[in-house]
């Protein structure tokens, strides 16, 4: 046999010993008899072997022990083994799509950083790469999302569901909130490029100044008409509309958690409130109405 | 010079050339922050006649009444999105005080500061609520039938609603700077309009938060309200009467109470989104507002580089109301600059009083579709 297997622990063998071993000690265990500490060294008078809990005690390692036999088999071992083999290539399946789309997303990162160097595009919007501004959402929709869309179970359900719902909308704030600012951003970068597109120009005219305002004048105008441009684009007005709903829906999630920790305190929620300030309303209205009518 | 070309050796020396004039001015600068600023706005003396929960009524007594000054008091009715105090911003420059110089009784609504509470209330609490009960109340203080109402900016649109519900209640109409046909691409506030869900907004948020509609005024000109603006700070820093206006203007634009949220929801979607004020289908509490019912004599004033509310958003008004009496003008400024500019402001008050002139004491004695007054 060669060193390298001689050292390799055979899982059989160390789980045998292990069953084996923690039989005995329990078993050893249940010998004892029952006596808190300090309590008198006196007969039992029921004349039964051991007391309350040596009862339990014994009736749990009857269990265990039919449990342990049974684990004891070597086809159990075997099996049970096989299953613990498996889990690292589990747990890469599960990794790997997501390692693929974190690198699919970085790759696409690249390239359009590389783009937005070579195009300066001026005054136009429509090359944006739309795919970047979605990336991390949809990778988040593919990969992540659906760990806190696992259905919940017991008592408990409806609060841990509340719970993901505000990390996921969380979550969703942020991604919406990234692809907004990468939007907003954009001007920055193409003004940039037209600014020097510009100096170049001026430079072959002869005509340029030495006057720091005039640059910065020039520089002003070039930004102030891209955010105008940019601004009147669906990808703007996308990311817009998207980042007020994500804003607006992770607040009722905040909201609706809040108010569950809320009623453990009996203190009273949003919501609560809410119905007070509606029937005030309605209250203040009908008494302005019969207000008027006496008055006139 | 550089490879790029542009000079930046000659910019360089001129900046250094600078250097003495920059260090003097820098030290000015810090003397101005430092010292005593006088900031305080809305200083014209005035006092509250009349509150309806949080909602007060303003009332400037004029010091000087002469015989051919307007008897007809006027009710300023301001937008509910930032202050009333815009109109007397700074001495020199306020439209309050301008009223006042000319002998009219003022009276301007401060809508306060809507909290979570006033989520539920619409524009019919505002229009048919609020703003009825401070009309009835000038109207019983001064034994007069009518009144000469002003609207600004939404509170303009909020106006035209009461003008139609209540004809018989305004005197004399001026809508100034006022959105009443919202189907135009000229303002990006319309067209961004149209994306959002009201509805959601306000599930979430209750009310419609200052801070978030400011956030959305400022992106309308990010390179001017967020750069420029303060470049311009920077470089007149020195300048303490430009440091105090600056401040001044600082201290209104950031000072915006909450909208509140059924408020905003059915302002969005009525009047940004389906347009019905203008296309005469708008119901305001139950009731139809018919602006063919609007026959009282009309000014509609409106700035012609108004962002905000372009001309082509207030100039349809005037067709579409029932007075033959009306009369647009258009002036060479912006949203805010038509009332605290120094040019328009030997334009804008000046040119609503002697309109108010001509009409006060007149009485409206031929009816128009019976909804005319006596």
């Amino acid at each position: 046999m060669p060193e390298s297997d001689k050292n390799k622990l055979d899982p059989l063998t160390f789980f045998d010993a292990w069953i084996r071993s923690m039989s005995d000690l329990w078993s050893d265990m249940g010998q004892f008899p029952y006596k808190p500490q300090g309590a008198q060294d006196t007969p039992d008078k029921s004349g039964s072997p051991s007391p309350r809990f040596g009862r339990y005690f014994e009736s749990s390692m009857n269990a265990w022990q039919a449990f342990a036999s049974a684990l004891n088999k070597p086809e159990t071992i075997t099996s049970a083994y096989k299953g613990i083999e498996t889990l690292p290539e589990l747990l890469i399946k599960i990794i790997r799509p997501v390692i693929e789309n974190i690198s699919g997303m970085n790759q696409q990162w690249l390239s359009q950083m590389e783009k937005t160097g070579k195009i300066s595009g001026e005054y136009r919007f429509d090359q944006l790469d739309k795919d970047v501004l979605t990336i991390f959402s949809r990778l988040y929709d593919a990969e992540f999302r659906k760990f806190l869309n696992i259905p919940q179970l017991g008592l408990t359900r409806e609060y841990q569901e509340r719970i993901n719902r505000f990390f996921d909308q969380y979550n969703l704030l942020q991604s919406a909130m990234a692809e907004f600012l990468y939007i907003l951003i954009q001007p920055f970068e193409k003004t940039h490029a037209i600014f020097q597109e510009k100096l170049a120009d001026l430079s072959k005219k002869n005509e340029l100044s030495d006057d720091p305002k005039f640059y910065y004048q020039a520089w002003l105008k070039i930004l102030e008409r891209e955010y105008m441009l940019l601004f009147k684009t669906p990808e703007y007005l996308s990311a817009l509309a998207k980042v007020l709903n994500a804003a607006a829906q992770y607040k009722s999630a905040r909201r609706e958690m809040v108010n569950d920790l809320l009623r453990q305190f009996s203190i009273p929620s949003s919501t609560d409130i809410e119905g007070v300030y509606q029937d005030l309303h309605y209250l203040k209205k009908r008494l302005r109405i019969i207000e008027k009518k006496i008055n006139n | 010079m550089s490879k790029s070309g542009v000079p930046v050796d000659l910019i360089l020396s001129k900046l250094a050339e600078d250097t003495g004039k920059t260090q003097g001015r820098a030290q000015k600068a810090y003397e101005t922050l430092l010292g005593q600023l006088e900031t305080g706005i809305a200083q014209t003396p005035f006092e509250f006649v009349f509150q309806d929960d949080r909602v007060k009524l303003k009332y400037y007594q004029p010091e000087n009444r002469s015989d051919d000054s307007v008897k007809t008091p006027l009710l300023v009715i301001y937008a509910l999105i930032n202050r009333e105090t815009m109109l007397d911003l700074q001495p020199g420059r306020s439209v309050v005080r301008s009223f006042l110089d000319s002998g009219i009784d003022l009276y301007m609504i401060d809508w306060g500061y809507p909290t979570e509470k006033d989520k539920y209330l619409t524009l019919d609490d505002h229009i048919n609520g609020y703003i009825d009960n401070m009309v009835d109340f000038i109207r019983a203080k001064h034994k007069i039938p009518s009144i000469n109402i002003m609207g600004i900016c939404m509170g303009g649109t909020m106006s035209i609603i009461y003008a139609a519900l209540h004809p018989n209640k305004v005197k004399n109409l001026i809508t100034t700077v006022t959105p009443s046909n919202f189907d135009t691409d000229q303002g990006l506030l319309y067209t961004w309009m149209k994306g959002i869900d009201p509805g959601n907004v306000i599930k979430a948020y209750g009310n419609m938060p200052g801070d978030l509609m400011n956030f959305g005024f400022l992106l309308l000109n990010p390179a001017r309200l967020m750069i420029d603006k303060y470049v311009g700070f920077m470089e007149n820093a020195d300048n303490k009467d430009f440091v105090e206006n600056f401040i001044r203007m600082e201290k209104w634009i950031f000072d915006s109470p909450d909208v509140p949220g059924e408020t905003f929801k059915q302002f969005i979607t009525d009047f940004y989104q389906k347009n019905l004020l203008i296309q005469n289908q708008l119901h305001i509490g139950g009731k139809f507002v018919d602006l063919k019912k609007i026959t009282m004599p009309l000014l509609n004033i409106y700035g012609k580089y108004d962002h905000l509310v372009p001309p082509e958003s207030c100039e349809l008004l005037t067709g579409r109301v029932g007075s033959k009496d009306t009369e647009d003008v258009c002036l060479e400024t912006g949203h805010i600059g038509i009332y605290v500019s120094s040019k328009t402001q030997k334009e804008f008050v000046p040119k609503i009083v002697s309109w108010l002139k001509q009409r006060d004491g007149v009485k409206r004695t031929k009816k128009r579709n019976g909804q005319g007054e006596s």
